[in-house]
C-alpha cells in the first residue's frame, strides 16, 4: 500500500512537473514573442491608437536604430499612435525571423508593420499578406526613393514595400597594387567590361596572390546578387518580365556568357573558387567584387583601397549595378482604420532622416536621394561610386512568386559549373529544376 | 461477496495504474510532439499547402507523391542519406570502441585525453561544420597543407562531387564518436577483470582477450550504440547545410535537407509532407528490420 501510494505520488509529481514546464515553456516562447526587446510606453491610456511592428534585428547597431525610431515616433505622435516593436533574432539570411513570419501567417498573427527582404515582396504579395502602400505616399515623396527601391517593392504594378536603406556592389581594388602594375582604374561613368576586367586580372595575378576575388565560396543569394547584373547588362535576365517562366532566360545566351567567364576566371587562376575570408583585405587579393558593407571590413587593414562600379558585360551592353535590401510593409492582417496609422509609421522608419542614420548605423548606402545629399562621404571617392550606381545602373533583382527557387537554382548552377559541370548543361538542369519545383510547363 | 476472478481482475487494474501513471508523462509528450505532426503530416501530403497561403490549401490526391516519384534530386538524396548512413555507422562505432579501449587505462593524466576524445561532442555542430570547411579548404586549408608536406595531394575535398560526402562521414564520426566512447568505457569497466585474468593465466594473447572477452562482453552496448547511430546518421542536415549547400551536383543532398528547403524556402509544406512521410516510413522500416536482426542474434 505505501508503495503504491509512493508510485502515485511520483507519478502525479511528475506529471505536475511536466504541466509546469509546459507553462514555463508557454510564458518564455510568448516572452520570445513579444520581444526581445520591447520598446515600453504608456499602453494607449492616452487613447493612441496601438500599432505593433516587428524587425529583423536585435542588439545590433540597427537594432537599436529602430528602438530609437519607434520610441521617436511614439513622442512625436503622442496622444494619436503607440507602436509597439518587437525585435526578433534571425540566423544567417532570415532564418529565424522568416520562420516567425510564415507562423504568423498561418496562424493569423501577423503585426500591423514588418520587415521584409526585398527579395521576397512577390511571395508575401501573391500570398495576400501585404497589403499596397503606394496611396498613403505623396508622387513627389516617391521620386525621392532610388528607382531600384520602387521597382523592388512593386508588384503586380502596385508599390508594397519602401525602406530606409538600399545596398550596391562594386569593383574593390588595392590601389599600391594597381600602381605597380600600371592599370588605370575605371570612373564611376565608364566601367570596364569583363575584357577589361580579365586583362587586369591576369596582370596582378601572382604567386600568392589572385587577381580578383568575387565570393564564389558562396552557396547563397550572394551569387545571384552579385552576378545578376552581368546578365543584365546583356539586356536579359533570368527570368521573364512576369516573374514565371525561367526557360531561355536562366538558361539563356546572357546567363550562359555570364558562367563561362566566371569559370574561365576560375579555370585560368585568376580567381579562386573557395576563396579565403578577407582575403582582399589581407592582399591576397588585388581586387574584390563586393558590397557596401565591406568598406567597414577593411577599416580592420592596412590596405590602399579604391572603388570602380561594376564591371559591364561588353562595349556594346549596359551599365547595370546590383541593389536591394530589407524593406518595410503593411500586413494584410492590419485593420482598415489601422491602415493610416500604419502608413505613417512606415513613413517615419523611411524617412531621409532614417536612412542617414542607418548609413550612420550599418554603413548600407540610404535608400532616398534626399538623405545621399546629407551624407558627405557618398559625395567624394571612393563611395560616390554608390551613390552613382544607385541613382543610374541599379536594377532590382526579379520581382517573382518563385525568387527563392530561381535564386536557389542560379546558385546552384554556379557551384556546379565551380565543380566540373559545363555552363549550358548546368544551367539547364537549373531550369529543369526550377520547372518541377514551381510547376511551371 | 466478490468473486476471486473479479478480485484478481480488480487488484490487476490497480497495479496497471499505477503503470500507467508512470508512462502518462512520456505518452502525452509524445502523443503532443510525435504523433499529432505525424498524422498533421500526413493529412498535409494530400494537400497543395503553401506555407504562406494557409487559406488557399486544396486537397490534391496523390499529386504529391506522383511527384515525389519523378523527382530526381529526392531520389539523389535518398541515395546520399543511405550511403551516409552505410558509411558513418561502422566508421563511428570503430573509432568510439578504439578511443574507450586507448583510455580505459589507468595512467596519470589519462583524464586529460577523456576531455580531448570528448570535447567535439560537446561543442556545436554548426561550429564544428564550419570549422571543418577551413580544415577542407582546396586552397589554403589545414589538411592539404599537411598532405602537401609529405606529398600528397591537393585535393578538393568539399568541392569534388566524388569526395564531398566522405569528408562530411569522417567529420561526423569524429564529431559524435566522443559520446558513444564514453558509452563504450563504462561498458569496458563494467566486464569483469577475473575473467581477462583467468585469461591470462590460460596463456591469451591481448589480441584473444579483445575477441573472446571483449568483444562478447560489449554486444548490447554495441548494438545499442549502432542502433542510435543510425538513427541520427539519418537526420543528417546541418553539416552539408553549413558546408556544402548540397552540393556540389546535389552529392550531399540529404533528405531531411530537401525536405527543410521545399518546405521552408519553397513554401511547398504540401510536398515537403510527403516527403517527411515517404522519410518516417522508410526509416520505420529499416528500424523493424533492425529490431528483428537485434533480437534474433540475443536469442543465441
Amino acid at each position: 500500500m505505501k508503495k503504491r501510494l509512493l508510485g502515485i505520488t511520483l507519478a502525479a509529481v511528475m506529471a505536475g512537473s511536466l504541466l509546469a514546464g509546459c507553462g514555463d515553456s508557454g510564458n518564455s516562447s510568448k516572452g520570445d514573442a513579444n520581444t526581445e526587446d520591447t520598446a515600453k510606453a504608456e499602453d494607449g491610456a492616452d487613447g493612441a491608437q496601438e500599432l505593433s511592428i516587428w524587425v529583423h534585428e536585435t542588439d545590433s547597431a540597427e537594432g537599436q536604430l529602430y528602438k530609437a525610431l519607434v520610441e521617436e515616433f511614439n513622442e512625436q505622435n503622442q496622444g494619436k499612435y503607440h507602436a509597439e516593436l518587437t525585435q526578433i533574432a534571425r540566423s544567417g539570411d532570415a532564418g529565424g525571423y522568416d520562420d516567425k513570419v510564415n507562423a504568423a501567417i498561418s496562424n493569423g498573427g501577423l503585426p500591423d508593420v514588418f520587415t521584409v527582404d526585398g527579395v521576397t515582396v512577390a511571395k508575401y504579395a501573391e500570398a495576400e499578406a501585404i497589403v499596397p502602400i503606394g496611396d498613403y505616399f505623396q508622387e513627389d515623396d516617391l521620386k525621392d526613393f532610388n528607382p531600384s527601391i520602387i521597382q523592388q517593392g512593386t508588384y503586380d504594378s502596385k508599390l508594397y514595400t519602401l525602406g530606409a536603406m538600399d545596398s550596391s556592389v562594386g569593383l574593390f581594388y588595392n590601389k599600391d597594387m594597381f600602381e605597380e602594375a600600371g592599370i588605370t582604374p575605371a570612373t564611376k561613368e565608364n566601367p570596364w567590361t569583363l575584357e577589361d576586367l580579365t586583362q587586369a586580372a591576369e596582370k596582378l595575378t601572382t604567386e600568392d596572390c589572385y587577381g580578383l576575388t568575387m565570393s564564389l565560396g558562396s552557396k547563397d543569394e550572394t551569387l545571384i546578387y552579385f552576378f545578376l547584373p552581368l546578365i543584365q547588362s546583356q539586356n536579359s535576365n533570368v527570368i521573364d518580365d512576369a516573374g514565371e517562366k525561367a526557360e531561355g532566360y536562366l538558361n539563356g545566351d546572357a546567363a550562359v556568357n555570364t558562367l563561362t567567364w566566371i569559370k574561365e576566371m576560375v579555370d585560368k587562376g585568376y580567381a579562386s573558387a573557395t576563396p579565403a575570408d578577407n582575403c582582399f583585405g589581407l592582399g591576397q587579393c588585388a581586387m574584390a567584387v563586393s558590397g557596401s558593407w565591406e568598406p567597414g571590413n577593411l577599416a580592420k587593414y592596412d590596405i590602399n583601397w579604391g572603388l570602380m562600379p561594376m564591371a559591364k558585360y561588353d562595349s556594346d551592353s549596359q551599365a547595370v549595378s546590383a541593389c536591394g535590401s530589407w524593406t518595410f510593409a503593411m500586413s494584410g492582417n492590419c485593420a482598415e482604420e489601422k491602415r493610416e496609422g500604419a502608413a505613417e509609421l512606415i513613413k517615419f522608419m523611411t524617412s531621409a532622416d532614417a536612412g542617414k542614420r542607418m548609413y550612420e548605423a550599418n554603413a548600407m548606402p540610404p535608400a532616398r536621394q534626399s538623405a545621399f545629399n546629407e551624407i558627405e562621404a557618398f559625395s567624394k571617392e571612393p563611395l560616390d561610386v554608390f551613390q552613382y550606381q544607385l541613382g543610374n545602373t541599379a536594377q532590382s533583382r526579379p520581382v517573382s512568386v518563385n525568387y527563392a527557387v530561381l535564386s536557389n537554382q542560379f546558385a546552384t548552377a554556379v557551384q556546379n559549373v565551380l565543380t566540373g559541370m559545363e555552363p549550358k548543361e548546368a544551367l539547364d538542369e537549373a531550369v529543369t529544376q526550377y520547372n518541377f519545383q514551381t510547376d511551371t510547363e | 461477496m466478490k468473486s476471486p476472478a473479479a478480485a484478481k481482475r480488480k487488484k490487476l487494474t490497480k497495479e496497471n495504474w499505477t503503470g500507467l501513471a508512470f508512462i502518462t508523462p512520456a505518452a502525452i509528450l509524445l502523443f503532443i510532439f510525435l504523433f499529432i505532426p505525424f498524422l498533421m503530416t500526413l493529412g498535409y501530403s494530400f494537400t497543395n499547402y503553401n506555407i504562406l497561403k494557409p487559406q488557399a490549401m486544396e486537397f490534391v490526391g496523390l499529386k504529391n507523391f506522383i511527384k515525389l516519384t519523378q523527382d530526381t534530386v529526392f531520389m539523389k538524396s535518398i541515395i546520399n542519406t543511405f550511403v551516409f548512413v552505410l558509411l558513418v555507422v561502422p566508421l563511428q562505432v570503430c573509432l568510439a570502441l578504439g578511443l574507450a579501449l586507448l583510455i580505459n587505462k589507468k595512467l596519470k593524466g589519462i583524464s586529460v585525453f577523456r576531455m580531448a576524445f570528448f570535447a567535439p561532442t560537446v561543442l556545436s555542430l554548426v561550429v564544428v561544420s564550419i570549422l571543418w570547411t577551413y580544415i577542407y579548404n582546396p586552397n589554403n586549408g589545414l589538411l592539404n597543407s599537411l598532405l602537401g608536406s609529405v606529398g600528397i595531394g591537393p585535393f578538393k575535398f568539399l568541392n569534388d562531387p566524388k569526395t564531398a560526402m566522405l569528408c562530411i562521414v569522417i567529420l561526423s564520426a569524429w564529431q559524435g564518436c566522443g559520446f558513444q566512447m564514453m558509452i563504450f568505457l563504462s561498458g569496458l569497466q563494467d566486464i569483469p577483470a577475473y575473467l581477462y585474468e583467468a585469461a591470462a593465466v590460460d596463456g591469451a594473447t591481448p589480441f584473444q582477450q579483445f575477441r573472446n572477452i571483449t568483444i562478447p562482453g560489449l554486444r548490447n552496448i554495441t548494438v545499442f550504440i549502432s542502433l542510435s547511430i543510425v538513427v541520427s546518421a539519418f537526420q543528417l542536415i546541418v553539416q552539408p547545410m553549413m558546408m556544402t549547400g548540397g552540393g556540389p551536383q546535389n552529392s550531399t543532398m540529404t533528405i531531411v535537407y530537401e525536405i527543410y528547403q521545399t518546405g521552408f524556402k519553397y513554401s511547398q509544406m504540401g510536398y515537403a509532407s510527403a516527403m517527411a512521410f515517404v522519410f518516417t516510413v522508410l526509416v520505420l522500416i529499416i528500424t523493424l528490420i533492425q529490431n528483428k536482426l537485434t533480437s534474433k542474434s540475443n536469442e543465441d
